[in-house]
């Protein structure tokens, strides 16, 4: 078997089949606690708990006015890769053939040559968002194995996917392969790392719009 | 074929191809011209639609010499507009098999190979001594 | 059946000048995309050579090859390939058949000791001592290791003798392998290709010859000059995947336009070879210009991949059942991981509640 055969076989498998356990396994873990139960009556002109928990979930998708200024940068790229990572799963016309293999449905694509300007785009914001974590002083000392293991598995298939796009430093099935082989290693952290926060951002957020809310603050 | 035809359109509508071919081809006259060094390009293994080829020749045009060479198949070869550049095309079973443009003062498959006249010179005698043959058995 | 005459010589003895060679260099250099000057090299080469001897051997196989290397498209070019070779064994071709047909074979080798070429085309049987395929009584495995014995070079034609091929595809009853596991180290050239592209075949034949040498082979031993390139790099409809537009069905609006084939399986950006830029039946057209994916019959294992309809960046083999269990096994430990922190958290309240009493 050639690795790309393998690739696209066991090793997607196996590493899908993690993934989709793991992610099972913390978020129903997460979700099947204890109902949260504030028996104090809520301040007065709060939200109800899920109204409270939904508008804090959109709130906090900019910052607060008193961090604006200091959080531009991370917030801007933050955004640019978290789009352009998005675009090139979602709007890649081999990505959504992979995607329609696995749930039956797809949607129109967009063309190859703006996915790889927005792939491109979407790697030099993760190296400027590496180059920042290194170099700040707060995040650097906050900083865990999680934060680089993260990082680089989010980076690797995006520079593999442009070199295989670009036929460059390898024959295409070899590059094509490693492409494989690198989203199959993000699939397997995912659910241990702090990858998981695609999912368990809303849950987070929602947590705490609820709670903060219902005692009358203003997020 | 026109399916083919119509995706082709979508390359060929620039002819940036045709012009690079054509300041290749300048550069290695030029250097020709200069110290003699001759040269070919090969089409054949070029992206080159029907439309690029007809661009080509009639910028190169049809010079003084045009020949016909009917060995394996038939080739063709002409003299373009500008001295020293010709165009040979090796044709099998009416199909191109090679095409090339050809910069020196003469391409080789039109010259005869000396080693070829050494054979060609037997031949000859026996012609001639058949020849001789039968004008002596007549008289 | 030995050459001492050159081929120059042989020639001219028939009337026909060095131009041939000439014109037969330039062919084979434009088709090898070596460059142009190195066509004088070849002719020199041809010129010069003697008339090589090749025994071709046919295993498991389906004569496909035979059929593609015999019906190459400029006949009159075509012809001076088998000028240049003396073909002094091949079991469908040869006139002569059963024990005259192996004499052939044993004087050929006799003859060439140390210069003759072996052509193969189909895969070896090696389960059960070979009893599964053998010629004149002889199991193909002998008849391989006995011809190889003295041979200069072996060239392995078409995709069952490159890498085992159809005979070679699960469940490979036959224990078949290709020609490359048991040429002992002999010089290969691999020519792959259900059937390969015949220029291809000729070409190679013609530079060995010229040159005395293997032209430059790729990691799998295919000669670069014609497995350089994927498909889908030389593809015509290339431009149109880079914009994004694909046929969905054989007979859709995309298929009608003409758009990329990569969503109906289309194997061409895996797969190596020279359909794309040489074509077939005489440059008439290849199954991509014909409306029909290409199945990667170059590659190795091209029968297994997945099917020839499972697009390229699908998964191989069924992920449902799997995923199906992870996904059980997932929410199972979601559940208990849940059970234990409610236990958990019971436990820590009755314990404070104690303690506040």
């Amino acid at each position: 078997m050639d690795l790309l055969a393998f690739a696209r076989g066991p090793a997607l498998t196996f590493a899908t089949a993690i993934f989709v356990a793991g992610t099972l396994w913390r978020l129903v873990g997460v979700l099947a606690l204890p109902p949260w139960r504030d028996l104090s009556p809520a301040r007065e002109g709060a939200p109800p708990n899920w109204l409270g928990a939904i508008e804090t979930v959109f709130r906090k998708m900019i910052p607060h006015k008193t961090f604006l200024k200091a959080g531009m940068f991370t917030t801007v790229n933050g955004y640019v890769f978290h789009i352009g990572l998005a675009l090139c799963v979602f709007a890649f016309a081999p990505h959504i053939l992979f995607l329609k293999s696995l749930f039956g449905f797809s949607w129109p694509g967009l063309p190859n040559g703006f996915i790889f300007g927005v792939g491109a785009l979407t790697a030099a914001s993760l190296v400027a968002a590496l180059a920042y974590r290194l170099t700040s002083p707060v995040l650097k000392l906050i900083s865990r194995a999680d934060d680089y293991v993260s990082w680089l598995l989010t980076f690797l298939p995006v520079v593999t996917g442009l070199a295989a796009a670009s036929h460059i430093g390898a024959r295409y099935e070899m590059l094509l392969a490693l492409h494989v082989l690198s989203i199959c290693a993000f699939l397997i952290w995912f659910p241990f790392g702090k990858l998981m926060h695609a999912f368990l951002f809303v849950f987070s957020r929602g947590a705490t719009g609820a709670r903060f809310r219902h005692r009358g603050a203003q997020l | 074929m026109s399916l083919a035809c119509e995706a082709k359109q979508m390359l060929e509508d620039d002819g940036a191809f045709v012009d690079a071919l054509l300041w290749e081809t300048h550069a290695r006259l030029a250097h020709f011209a200069e110290t003699g060094e001759i040269a070919s390009i090969d089409l054949g293994g070029l992206p080159m639609s029907g439309r690029d080829r007809e661009a080509l020749d009639s910028i190169l045009g049809r010079g003084e010499v045009s020949a016909a060479v009917e060995v394996a198949g038939r080739s063709e070869v002409w003299e373009t507009g500008f001295s020293s550049v010709w165009r040979v095309r090796h044709f099998g079973d009416g199909t191109i098999a090679a095409d090339l443009i050809e910069i020196t003062s003469c391409p080789s498959i039109l010259a005869a190979d000396r080693r070829d006249a050494d054979n060609a010179a037997r031949r000859l005698a026996e012609a001639l001594e058949a020849k001789l043959g039968n004008a002596e058995t007549l008289a | 059946m030995r050459h001492d005459e050159t081929l120059a010589a042989e020639m001219q003895r028939r009337g026909v000048s060095r131009r041939a060679f000439l014109k037969y260099a330039s062919y084979v250099a434009s088709l090898m995309a070596l460059p142009p000057s190195a066509a004088e090299a070849l002719a020199e080469g041809l010129a010069a050579a003697r008339r090589q001897s090749v025994i071709w051997l046919s295993f498991q196989e389906c004569t496909g090859c035979t059929e593609s290397i015999t019906r190459s498209h400029s006949p009159t070019l075509e012809n001076l390939m088998f000028d240049f070779i003396s073909l002094d064994y091949h079991h469908t071709l040869m006139a002569v058949s059963g024990q005259a047909a192996e004499q052939a074979r044993l004087e050929a080798m006799a003859a060439n000791k140390g210069k003759y070429i072996v052509v193969v085309d189909g895969s070896v049987p090696t389960k059960d001592g070979g009893v599964y395929s053998t010629i004149a009584g002889i199991s193909n495995l002998k008849m391989l290791e006995e011809t190889l014995r003295d041979a200069f070079a072996v060239v392995a034609v078409g995709s069952c003798a490159c890498f085992g091929g159809i005979p070679a595809a699960k469940p490979n009853p036959t224990g078949a392998v290709a020609i490359s596991e048991l040429a002992g180290g002999k010089p290969l050239i691999n020519i792959s290709g259900c059937p390969p592209i015949p220029e291809a075949m000729t070409g190679v034949l013609s530079y060995v010859l010229s040159f005395g040498k293997l032209p430059e082979l790729d990691h799998l031993g295919r000669p670069k000059a014609f497995f350089g390139e994927t498909i889908h790099d030389r593809c015509y409809r290339r431009p149109y995947y880079e914009r994004g537009l694909f046929a969905d069905g054989f007979d859709d609006h995309g298929a009608r336009q003409g758009y990329c084939l990569y969503k109906l399986g289309c194997k061409g950006p895996v797969t190596y070879n020279a359909c794309a830029t040489l074509k077939w039946n005489g440059g008439v057209s290849f199954p991509i210009q014909s409306g029909h994916g290409c199945l990667g019959c170059s590659e190795p294992d091209f029968w297994d991949q997945g099917g020839f309809y499972r697009p390229l960046p699908t998964p191989l083999g069924a992920m449902g059942p799997a995923l199906a269990g992870a996904a059980v096994a997932g929410a199972a430990l979601g559940v208990g991981a849940a059970l234990a922190a409610r236990s958990h958290q019971k436990t820590y309240l009755a314990a404070s509640e104690k303690e506040k009493d």
